[in-house]
């Protein structure tokens, strides 16, 4: 337990989930405030689904789908994107922080860039958490 | 109890038993709370078909029609109104006061109409602080001339002595379901007359939907849409454009060409009305049974269609035409932004 933001993300089983899976065989850090959530694929994630993490406390919310071209179901990852969009723009409306939702792409082997992606969200967050955002 | 009100068969009434009768009609009582007056002539609308109702009903409160005062609600009996019907959101506390007074003296009570329902239009309201949706409406929207900055107040002094009061405002409108417990819904802004007749029959058949939803269809509006025949398998939509922006052939789909149509995520049931008119949805009816937040719903809707074309991968390019829809909270949330998940976490915060 600790008293730093709780920050979900969701892992594509295909690329991110692997990354995440990689960086801890390689025992790479990367912060205790992640909770993983595996997916099928980045395009399987609702509004629905991030909205509902807030709502049972979450701080932030990312999205880690594959590189654009590598999605696994060939576009779900640019679905999740355009969804990204969207929400950011209710979520901006609606006064709440639209940085508290990121996406990004994190290949199979990119364990580097999900610890790097995930520590700088998670500082991020604590940010605007101190900060009143 | 409702069956008193549209009786299948009707008594050979003798004298004596009319007057029986009388004390058995149907009790109700109308309230409107944040309405525009819409769902009170949405009544009226039903036209000569409101006799045979009348003859059943007594009306106890009706504040647009019939002389009551609330002291005339507070004398009744606890649970003697059979049947409650209330249009508009909740926004200030008389409302809050007045339908909680009514929820006590009814044994239903009938959200009617999209902003009882939902929120409805005034709810967008919920956007902003209280101040900000002031300053707007009475100061800086373009139809407004206001140089005195005159500005409604909680107390206003008359020139010849004495004062007048308003309620305050509640931070923000709300569904008449989040203030009291709510029997049955019927949707529409307004509902249409065809709407509310049905509403009754499902009320007297007992035969009631699961969400109690009465007087629409638990399909969505696509599937009673003419134009959805138009509508592509693998739509792709690059921009979108707003009404008067672009000429759409009376039966192609709205959406499909890019005007953003929430006949997707909407009950049908109010016979295509805008749709008939070339105008989209706006999704008055709101949402489908299974749907529980429209506008996320609505947005991943948009999502899935948008460049959807298995070669775009340019991510610029979905940028550009996601761009293109204008207010999209407004828009995907026109009458149920108080009923969503996002409002409803932004209100607990
Ligand atoms: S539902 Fe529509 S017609 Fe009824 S009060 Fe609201 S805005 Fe007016
Ligand atoms: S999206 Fe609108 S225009 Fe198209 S089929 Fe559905 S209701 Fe009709
Ligand atoms: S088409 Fe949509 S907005 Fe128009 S009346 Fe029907 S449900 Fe309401």
């Amino acid at each position: 337990m600790n008293n730093g933001p709780v920050v979900v993300a969701f892992c594509c089983n295909y690329c991110s989930y692997e990354a995440a899976d990689r960086a801890g065989s390689a025992k790479k850090n990367y912060p205790e405030n992640l909770r993983i959530i595996r997916v099928p694929c980045s395009g399987r994630v609702e509004p629905e689904f991030i909205v509902k993490a807030f709502e049972n406390g979450a701080d932030g919310v990312m999205i880690l789908g594959c590189h654009p071209g590598s999605c696994h179901f060939k576009t779900g990852n640019h679905k999740a994107y355009r969804r990204y969009l969207l929400l950011k723009e209710i979520l901006r409306a609606a006064g709440i922080d639209e940085e508290r939702v990121k996406l990004d792409w994190v290949g199979a082997s990119e364990d580097d860039k999900l610890v790097r992606v995930s520590t700088e969200f998670v500082e991020k967050i604590r940010e605007l958490d101190t900060g009143g955002g | 109890m409702l069956e008193k009100l549209f009786g299948q068969k009707k008594q050979k009434a003798e004298q004596e038993q009319e007057v029986k009768q009388e004390s058995q009609k149907v009790k109700t009582a109308f309230y409107w709370a944040t309405s525009c007056g819409g769902c009170e002539e949405a009544i009226l609308d039903v036209r000569e078909k409101l006799f045979d109702v009348l003859d059943k009903i007594d009306i106890l409160f009706w504040p647009v029609a019939v002389d009551t005062k609330y002291s005339d609600v507070e004398a009744l009996e606890d649970k003697l109104l059979d049947a409650v019907f209330i249009n508009g959101g909740i926004s200030n506390i008389e409302q809050k006061e007045v339908v909680k007074l009514l929820r006590k003296k009814a044994k239903a009570v009938i959200a009617f109409g999209s902003c009882a329902h939902m929120g409805g239009i005034p709810g967008l309201r919920n956007l902003y602080s209280i101040e900000d949706g002031l300053e707007r409406v009475y100061f800086t929207t373009p139809s407004t001339y206001n140089p005195e900055r005159a500005l409604p107040s909680e107390k206003s002094e008359l020139p010849g002595g004495g004062e007048v009061t308003l309620p305050p405002l509640l931070p923000n409108v709300l569904p008449l379901e989040e203030v009291i417990s709510v029997d049955f819904y019927v949707p529409g802004c307004p509902p249409l007359p065809e709407t509310i007749l049905k509403a009754l029959e499902v009320l007297l058949s007992g035969d009631i939907p699961e969400d109690n939803v009465l007087g629409a269809e638990s399909k969505s509006l696509c599937n009673f849409c003419d134009r959805n025949q138009s509508k592509p398998e693998n739509l792709s939509v690059e921009r979108y454009y707003r009404v008067h922006e672009k000429a759409i052939p009376p039966d192609k789909c709205l959406l499909a060409e890019g005007v953003i149509c929430l006949g997707p995520v909407t009950r049908g049931g109010c016979g295509e009305k805008c749709i008939n008119v070339n105008m989209p949805c706006r999704g008055c009816y709101g949402p489908l049974p299974d749907i529980d937040d429209m506008g996320l719903r609505f947005l991943s809707n948009i999502a899935s269609i948008t460049c959807a074309g298995e070669e775009s991968t340019d991510e610029s390019k979905m940028r550009d035409a996601i761009a293109t829809i204008k207010d999209p909270v407004g828009t995907f949330y026109r009458f149920s932004y108080p009923d969503s998940s996002i409002n409803k976490l932004v209100r607990r915060r």
